[in-house]
């Protein structure tokens, strides 16, 4: 059986990075890249950058690929916490989770269980903190609680200043009455 | 009748239980304070006086069951001036005593978290019986959480196999909530 490597190509657009041709849009789609739109799958910087990293992507632009430090730099234009939103989407996705864009709390995304892409909804909700930085008590808790209404588990992904992501599971208790 | 009430005497900023039988007594029903250089007593097998830090006494005084004077005046210390005293010597003291009774009067035995590098330890039924007790920081909704400080709260959880807890007190509405940290291994 042959393998195929062949490199799917996207080209540059205002709001991430566009694959037209058909059946790389459904091979990326199964495997939790992209969202469907009106002129191809349109994938977020962070699964661009993802995908390019691993060989399996090249952005084209006026005839020519793009590095992975050019696409870098326009997704830094777009959001200047995309280094750090790479740096969690490699890391979950690298630990075999497919992870989508989150619901606003600060750099997030939603996660699904290994295997559930495609039949379940997304089990976890994963919130970035960057070392050095500092989060207000009162708005981590009400993440806490919000995400948990949602039914979905909150995670804070906690980068360290070289990259590397720790992950806590946060939760409300409550001591019950032991009298 | 009314109990008859303990007898404590503060001593710089302690609370010293010099009768060996009320020592026992008070430690034996609850765990409250530790017999005087017995880091690890078994039951109430010991012969030594109770010292209790000043949340514990201050409980015990809310309750009504223990009387405090100064060791060097001999005077009462009013429950005002405790508090006071509490208060210069604890950072949130009004927000760490809320925890603290807030969980002793659902049945925990509380006691001091230094050792943990925290607050309080929480015990279901006492020091050296459950061998996990949660470890609880007492923080404010206002006040800010660093990165370092969840890594060090989870880090603690896992290496000593307990369950760390920030305890947001929102003191003038009473209310307490626990939010719990537990190392993700994705």
């Amino acid at each position: 059986m042959e393998e195929t490597t062949d490199i799917i190509q996207a080209i540059e657009s205002n709001k991430g990075f566009l694959i037209k041709d058909k059946d790389s849009r459904q091979e990326l789609k199964i495997r939790g890249f992209g969202e469907g739109k009106k002129h191809g799958l349109l994938l977020r910087d962070y699964e661009a950058l993802y995908l390019i990293y691993s060989s399996k992507l090249d952005v084209i632009k006026d005839d020519k690929k793009l590095t992975f430090n050019d696409v870098l730099q326009t997704a830094l234009i777009r959001d200047e916490h995309a280094w750090t939103k790479f740096l969690i989407y490699k890391d979950i996705r690298t630990r075999g989770y497919v992870a989508k864009e989150g619901f606003g709390f600060g750099a997030d995304f939603r996660v699904y269980d290994k295997g559930n892409f495609g039949s379940k909804a997304a089990k976890y909700i994963v919130f970035a903190m960057n070392e050095g930085n500092e989060i207000n008590i009162k708005s981590l808790t009400d993440s806490v609680k919000q995400i948990s209404r949602m039914g979905k588990v909150p995670i804070i992904a906690v980068v360290e200043r070289r990259g590397e992501v720790i992950y806590y599971h946060l939760s409300k208790s409550h001591f019950r009455e032991l009298r | 009748m009314p109990n008859k009430l303990f007898k404590g005497e503060l001593v710089e900023n302690r609370i010293v239980i010099w009768d060996i039988e009320e020592s026992k007594r008070i430690f034996g029903d609850g765990y409250f304070g530790k017999p005087l250089g017995v880091p690890k007593p078994k039951g109430t097998d010991f012969d030594a006086p109770l010292i209790l830090d000043l949340i514990e006494g201050y409980y015990l005084v809310s309750e009504k069951k223990l009387a405090i004077r100064d060791l060097v005046s001999g005077k009462a210390i009013s429950k005002k001036r405790l508090v006071e005293k509490c208060e210069s010597e604890y950072m949130l003291f009004k927000e760490k005593f809320l925890v603290y009774k807030e969980l002793r009067s659902r049945g925990y035995i509380v006691t001091p978290g230094i050792k943990f590098g925290s607050d309080f330890a929480v015990y279901e039924q006492g020091p050296g019986i459950d061998h996990a007790p949660y470890i609880i920081q007492v923080m404010v909704p206002q006040a800010n959480l660093t990165a370092t400080g969840i890594v060090l709260a989870g880090r603690l959880a896992t290496t000593v196999k307990k369950k760390f807890l920030i305890a947001v007190v929102n003191y003038s509405q009473e209310d307490v909530e626990f939010l719990s940290f537990e190392w993700w291994r994705a």
